[in-house]
């Protein structure tokens, strides 16, 4: 299975006509004709591609496009039979990775259908990684978050009891714990987990804060 | 005022540009996936000629549906060629509502037709006809759309009138604006952003030519417009009931 696409036209011969050539590849294609449906589906499949005709009932696909990609993520072409600039650059800025001109060349449309779902693929697996990390951090207690940081800082358990006041025991304790509830099986495989976050720069540690939009997306 | 005419002229050439792009680019688009279909079809081991029917028929489709834009655009230059003949009103309803469907199925738009009498007979060219009630579907729906978000609703009521036959189109939209309703049937004046403001023209052209009327107004309390096609015509059999459907 290379990915599913969500395919939102009104013009139903078109609609078809793609989603076969779609269909024809190994894609799973689901069809919508109209934006109110596809907005009534709760989860995409991933790795997945939504593509939007500008024109359809209701919602224009510029719209809908706001509407799914905030809150989503799923990477969206749009295509329309008449684009123009603004309508270009309005759409890459709410996020679409492609504006495509009815007719297009059916080949660069399915090869970059192809280079998204790829891409969705990636992006899927590290955000699973990244929730994971995120649940077993939002697990540890208030004294197993200092010592993790402290151990991120390089500490050994004495300087780490001194520095947190605390007897090196009971920090022992603190570090057997935290890196069970982190499945890792040594301090080098837990200091190296926490420190690279899997979508973006930086400590995921830091994502704990309401700050990071990358989990509060999903 | 030589400037005024610059900008006119050019918004005019914008306006037509992009109603023939967005017209004639959605088959063209078609066109070319159905082309693409057929191209792999072909070089398939089997290749069975009958399993391609549908993708030609279609493709013909669609080229129809091209030529169709230019026959409009012809309405708007003055030049149109129509074959007048009498026809029978309940069915030309009917057989507007079917390519209307295939775009906004039952699920996006109601639409309820009725005839005082399936008797009624107008004299015209339908093909053109065809073309003109399209277009004051298209509007309602558009302007339903647009406006409240809600399930737009056509209803299209035909009757006689003297020795005329009146084809009203009514929806639940919001209605004309104000400021619209004296150049609403003018080339170029579009209500909503990004209209190209010829739909309405191509219809006043066509019932023009058919020496008819067209005019809007208020269809009433929680209703949106009205637009009432006034065309020749009689009915054929004066003691047949009021008939509902579709």
């Amino acid at each position: 299975m290379v990915g599913t696409v969500y395919l939102v036209d009104d013009d139903e011969r078109f609609r078809h006509s793609l989603g076969q050539i779609l269909s024809s590849l190994g894609f799973r294609c689901e069809e919508f004709a109209n934006p109110e449906s596809l907005l009534a589906v709760g989860e995409f499949e991933r790795p997945g591609c939504l593509v939007l005709d500008n024109r359809l009932p209701g919602l224009s696909g510029l719209e809908v496009l706001r509407k799914v990609c905030d809150a989503t993520r799923i990477p969206t072409i749009l295509i329309s039979a008449y684009a123009d600039v603004k309508l270009t650059v309005a759409a890459m800025q709410a996020g679409a990775a492609a504006v495509f001109e009815k007719p297009f060349d059916d080949n660069e449309f399915i090869s970059l259908v192809e280079h998204l779902c790829f891409q969705d693929r990636e992006f899927s697996q590290k955000r699973r990684q990244c929730k994971q990390l995120q649940t077993a951090l939002a697990n540890l207690s208030e004294a197993e978050l200092d010592v993790l940081k402290c151990m991120c800082q390089g500490l050994p358990s004495k300087a780490i009891a001194h520095a947190l006041d605390k007897s090196t025991k009971a920090v022992e304790r603190n570090r057997q714990t935290l890196m069970a509830k982190l499945g890792s099986s040594s301090a080098l495989e837990t200091v190296l987990n926490v420190s690279s976050c899997p979508l973006r720069r930086g400590s995921p540690l830091s994502c704990l804060s309401k700050s990071c939009t990358v989990t509060l997306r999903f | 005022m030589a400037k005024d005419g610059d900008l006119a002229h050019r918004l005019a050439v914008r306006s037509i540009t992009a109603f023939v792009s967005h017209e004639i680019n959605h088959p063209l688009g078609t066109i070319s996936n159905l082309a693409t279909l057929l191209e792999r079809r072909i070089h398939q081991p089997v290749v069975r000629p009958s399993e391609m029917i549908g993708e030609l028929e279609g493709i013909k489709h669609e080229i129809r549906r091209a030529a169709n834009v230019i026959k409009q655009l012809r309405i708007l230059a003055g030049t149109i060629d129509g074959n007048i003949e009498a026809f029978n009103v309940w069915s030309f309803l009917k057989e507007t509502v079917i390519p209307f469907r295939r775009r906004y199925p039952p699920a996006v738009v109601d639409i309820r037709v009725r005839c005082s009498s399936r008797d009624i007979v107008a004299t015209g060219a339908p093909d053109l006809l065809h073309i003109a009630l399209y277009n004051l579907m298209l509007n309602a729906v558009e302007a339903t759309h647009d406006a409240n978000r809600r399930k737009p609703r056509i209803e299209l009521h035909a009757q006689t009138m003297g020795d005329g036959v009146l084809i009203d189109v009514i929806d639940n939209g919001p209605g004309v604006p104000q400021a619209l309703e004296h150049s609403l049937f003018e080339p170029f004046v579009s209500g909503r952003r990004g209209g190209s403001g010829l739909g309405l023209a191509i219809v006043r052209d066509i019932v023009d030519w058919h020496g008819g009327s067209v005019r809007q107004e208020a269809a009433g309390a929680r209703l949106g417009a009205r637009f009432r096609l006034l065309l020749k015509g009689r009915n054929t059999n004066p003691h047949s009931e009021e008939r509902e459907g579709i």
